[in-house]
């Protein structure tokens, strides 16, 4: 019989099985709860879109992002929205709009990032694409339109 | 001629690229503010397709919120916000004055404003301090 005999056997197999587990869940997670978590993924694209509920353009843009989610199907492409605003009217909009992508409220690692990426006067939205090495390859102040979409795209296969 | 119309094509495209730039935030919306007497005159430019809301701005005077019964405002138009509903916006450049008594020494004047363009992007809520 394979069943381990003695109990530091047991123990051990036990804790090899925990191991796996929390291995495969790690390997599996691609969800981004905070800004510092994108560099948990060096090896994909990361698209943040900077929003906030009160914002109209913001608002106006997101659907086309929701559209674009749905439709690039690249498994190494993640997309954040970091909200400038709170968190229930943030939930509501991720509601409102059947955001798929994840959403997060910004803070000061947010804000630092965007000063950093030219907008010091924190403009939303603001889209940046960021390749698997975290180098920014494309950034826009105001809504995406198609032929950002299309740039997007080609970026990705660069 | 052949030079005139490649200087005005320039000139064209020039201005074409910088209307179409985002501003900065100081120069998106201007304000000035004059001591006019019991009263404190608030101004501000516009630009084109820029515009601010009106419940959005609030004003401070040494760490007093100004109560909105002594707010003249100029005439606002109607916005229809996806979020907010029917709102109230500032799109052309206007004055708006705060009925102050008493203001014989010095003071600090302190506008919270938030405004957006009309197709591409908004600013997160400012301030902008003023000493009068």
């Amino acid at each position: 019989m394979i069943f381990p005999k003695n109990k530091f056997s047991l123990i051990f197999f036990f804790l090899l099985g925990v191991l796996i587990f929390f291995y495969l869940s790690y390997e599996k997670n691609t969800s981004v709860q905070n800004f510092n978590d994108i560099k948990n993924f060096d090896n994909k694209f990361i698209l943040i879109n900077f929003w906030a509920p009160w914002c109209k353009p913001c608002f106006d843009e997101i659907p086309d992002i929701v559209n674009f989610h749905d439709s690039i199907q690249n498994k190494d492409l993640i997309i954040v929205g970091p909200s400038f605003g709170d968190k229930a009217n943030t939930n509501e909009v991720v509601k409102k709009l059947n955001i798929k992508y994840d959403v997060f409220l910004a803070g000061s690692d947010e804000v630092e990032f965007m000063e950093a990426n030219g907008n010091a006067d924190f403009k939303l939205p603001h889209t940046i694409l960021l390749d698997p090495k975290k180098n920014q390859t494309f950034s826009k102040i105001g809504i995406l339109k198609d032929k950002d979409f299309e740039l997007i795209k080609k970026k990705l296969n660069e | 001629m052949g030079v005139k119309y490649m200087t005005l094509f320039l000139l064209f495209f020039i201005n074409a690229f910088a209307q179409a730039a985002p501003l900065e935030i100081e120069e998106a919306f201007k304000f000035t503010v004059q001591d006019e007497k019991n009263a404190i005159k608030i101004s501000f430019v516009m630009n084109k397709g820029y515009y601010l809301y009106k419940e959005k701005f609030k004003f401070i005077i040494d760490g007093e919120i100004i109560e909105s019964k002594r707010i003249s405002w100029p005439l606002s138009e109607n916005f229809d916000d996806p979020n907010f509903g029917l709102v109230q916006v500032f799109k052309k450049s206007d004055s708006l004055y705060l009925s102050i008594d008493n203001l014989e020494k010095k003071h600090t004047l302190t506008i919270y404003f938030q405004g957006c363009t009309q197709d591409g992007f908004c600013y997160i809520p400012f301030k902008k301090e003023v000493s009068l």
